[in-house]
């Protein structure tokens, strides 16, 4: 159970790593706020899974949980509503080579 | 929120499922005050990040929650109140200040009679007063830092 967790937690550092990669390297705001708001979930997901599997089934583990389920519901929901915004205020998305 | 920026998905979030989760959080904050990590001003300062986050999402329209700031001014004053009379209490008992030890509270939990269940029901009282007095005061600021539209 342990070695699981320790897997789980590296897995979710990995895609941590690659969301830092991502705000850093991509082009534009819709796509930083896409590689943010999707790995860094998931990766957030795997760390939270990995802890719960270190510590058992206890009330730390409930407590765990609980901040999986508001990390999962909050990321999205802020990354729907930068986005809109962006794309209200006339931000336009990026395009390869630029359009005159 | 503005209503060019409004989402289906924001209203449901925030009404639905966080505020009502984050005012039940800051009572269990404040319950938990002189116990354990918690406390008047945490809660207090919980509960007016969850009103707050109702005023964000809804603005000026209906259902935002919106107190009377006369109203929240005596909800200030009388969490002031509260603390007050629970410092004072002791001293009518012929106590000092603060010092709770001879409220007589018999009914709390098994340690009845010592003073150490006194002080943690005096530490509740002070606790309640601090958690209205930061509830009304951070909501007021923010009304009137952002309310000139509204009134």
């Amino acid at each position: 159970m342990s070695i699981a967790g320790d897997v789980f937690i590296v897995l979710g550092l990995a895609f941590m790593v690659i969301t830092a990669l991502g705000l850093v390297r991509l082009p534009d705001f819709f796509s930083r706020v896409h590689a943010v708001s999707k790995s860094e979930t998931l990766g957030i997901t795997l760390l939270l899974l990995g802890l719960i599997l270190h510590e058992g089934a206890t009330l730390l583990s409930l407590k765990f949980a609980l901040i999986l389920v508001f990390v999962a519901i909050a990321n999205p929901v802020g990354a729907h509503l930068l986005t809109r915004a962006a794309l209200r205020t006339g931000q336009m998305p990026w395009r390869k080579e630029e359009r005159g | 929120m503005n209503e060019r920026y409004d989402s289906v998905i924001l209203h449901f979030i925030a009404r639905v499922f966080l505020v009502p989760l984050i005012i039940v959080f800051g009572i269990y904050v404040l319950l938990h005050g002189e116990l354990s990590p918690g406390g008047g001003f945490q809660a207090g300062a919980i509960v007016a990040a969850a009103l707050l986050l109702v005023r964000l999402t809804l603005g000026n329209r209906q259902g935002a929650l919106r107190i009377p700031q006369g109203l929240l001014i005596w909800l200030a004053c009388i969490g002031l109140g509260v603390y007050m009379f629970g410092g004072i209490l002791p001293l009518i008992l012929g106590d000092n200040f603060l010092d709770y030890a001879r409220i007589p509270v018999e009914w709390y939990n098994q340690f009845a009679g010592e003073p150490r269940t006194a002080r943690s029901m005096g530490i509740f009282i002070i606790e309640v007063g601090v958690f209205f007095g930061v509830v009304a005061v951070l909501v007021l600021i923010y009304d009137l830092l952002a309310g000139s539209s509204r009134q």
